[in-house]
């Protein structure tokens, strides 16, 4: 018994190690480093209330042809409450209207590493057409810190390897979402380094009010959303893997700390075209990396009782 | 511990264990591409993750853990795939490099495989692979028993192949 374990072992350390090994773990550990330090300063003193661990902006490795996309979404909403929900609900007129003005363009190229970084701006106005420039400075502020923070990384990159490094950044947007309630602008960044990352990043405005909000503002005071959304979430994960073996959710899982738990108050979402909720997770957030980035539709039904009016259907 | 300390630890752990954690990736996954991308994504994690390392004493059977999980998690995304393309079967066998003994392995579950893989192939204390493994000291090593007792099960039966 003893001398067929020491065989194995033998046989186990001569598995070649591939010479490259070393240069791909050292690239994961800074890009991992970069990425905790970018969670903790992303958007620091915003006016909204996201909380600093919470901004979650990864890069993750994963396997070329597993390129997953990633949405943060920042909210940008009205003081609404539910009263001046009901009285919107009432008189179907169009608060206000976002509009994409202008954008600069970030372009740079030496050797392997380029960078093309698209940055709009975009105005609020009323219905008369006049500018409401406390909604528009939020809304460019929050795009400003957003993208400076992606060129800052990509310049330091380019900075560490001499130019010499292999990077190709691109970041686009578009508009995600546009009907009577809201306007959100969705950013799409994509990193390509040793595997291909896609993350994203949405800006919603609400049409009836004109100012920012979060995931909170959808819904009534002192509602317990986020466990209502959370436990929906737990019911789809294990239906899910039941259906499909190889889906696979970090829930009851062996490593209990990294378990989903509840979603977080800035947790990324966005309304689809049929006007349903959608929570959309990053890679390794709830899932392993395989999985990618995984959204999950959240039936109207579970929360009628405490959204506010308009939003859902 | 703060976390540039402990995330410091692990980048020092993962520096001198990347042959290691490739290894063990490779016992699962069995070619070279696939071993590397574990690698790659297991020190991402790592690092991710450094600061819910209680104990700077495991960190490096945590790494492993962490490795074998991905491991796992991409062998399920392959069945996913295989069963999908299952006309297109090709390419494995060029990369396949044909460890035999290291073959006798697949008798055991994840469990008792990971247990095996730390403590005799990577010397890793029973202590730290119970903490790990999430798993009390004395569940590890009843694990640890019968893994070697299902092995020998496995490795006599070869041998009698190999002389008949």
């Amino acid at each position: 018994m003893k001398h067929d374990l020491t065989e194995m072992k033998h046989d186990y350390q001569n598995i070649p190690i591939p010479q490259e090994l070393k240069t791909r773990v050292e690239q994961s550990i800074s890009k991992a480093k970069k990425d905790n330090e970018c969670a903790a300063e992303i958007f620091p003193k915003t006016r909204q209330k996201l909380s600093k661990t919470d901004q979650i902006r990864r890069f993750a490795f994963c396997g070329i042809g597993s390129a997953a996309a990633a949405i943060l979404t920042i909210a940008v909403l009205a003081n609404s409450n539910a009263n001046i929900a009901h009285a919107m609900e009432e008189i179907p007129v169009l608060g206000t209207i976002a509009k994409v003005v202008t954008f600069r363009e970030y372009q740079h190229k030496e050797n392997q590493m380029q960078a093309d970084i698209k940055i709009p701006e975009v105005q609020v106005e009323n219905k008369e057409g006049k500018v409401l420039a406390d909604a528009t400075e939020d809304m460019n502020d929050a795009i400003q810190k957003y993208t400076e923070q992606i060129i800052a990384a990509y310049e330091s990159d380019v900075k560490a390897t001499g130019g010499e490094g292999l990077e190709d950044l691109t970041l686009d947007y578009d508009i995600v979402t546009d009907n009577d309630k809201l306007f959100s602008l969705r950013f799409q960044q994509c990193i390509t380094m040793a595997g291909a990352v896609q993350t994203q990043k949405i800006y919603h405005i609400d049409k009836s009010t004109g100012k920012m909000i979060t995931l909170r503002d959808l819904f009534l005071d002192k509602t317990d959303y986020q466990i209502v959304i959370s436990e929906n979430i737990k019911t789809q994960m294990k239906q899910q893997m039941i259906e499909d073996e190889t889906k696979v959710y970090w829930l009851d899982s062996d490593v209990p700390e990294w378990d989903f738990q509840q979603i977080s108050e800035d947790v990324n979402f966005y309304i689809n075209e049929s006007g349903k909720l959608m929570i959309v997770f990053d890679e390794y957030q709830v899932a392993p990396g395989f999985m990618g980035v995984v959204t999950f539709e959240i039936p109207t039904d579970v929360l009628k009782d405490i959204v506010k009016d308009g939003y859902l259907k | 511990m703060n976390l540039p300390t402990i995330q410091k630890l692990v980048e020092q752990e993962l520096l001198s264990n990347y042959a290691s954690m490739y290894r063990l990736a490779y016992t699962y996954v069995k070619n070279e591409s696939d071993a590397m991308d574990i690698v790659q994504e297991s020190a991402y994690l790592a690092i991710k993750h450094a600061s819910k390392v209680r104990n700077p004493d495991y960190i490096r059977t945590w790494i492993f853990r962490i490795v074998i999980n991905t491991a796992l998690s991409s062998l399920r995304q392959k069945t996913h795939e295989i069963s999908a393309e299952k006309i297109v079967e090709q390419g494995q066998n060029d990369q396949y490099t044909d460890f035999d003994i290291i073959e006798a392995l697949n008798i055991l579950n994840d469990k008792e495989r990971a247990v095996i893989l730390l403590r005799y192939f990577e010397d890793c204390r029973l202590q730290d692979i119970a903490d790990a493994m999430k798993e009390n000291l004395n569940t590890v090593k009843s694990i640890l028993y019968r893994s070697l007792k299902k092995l020998r099960v496995e490795l006599t039966e070869g041998e009698i192949c190999h002389e008949t």
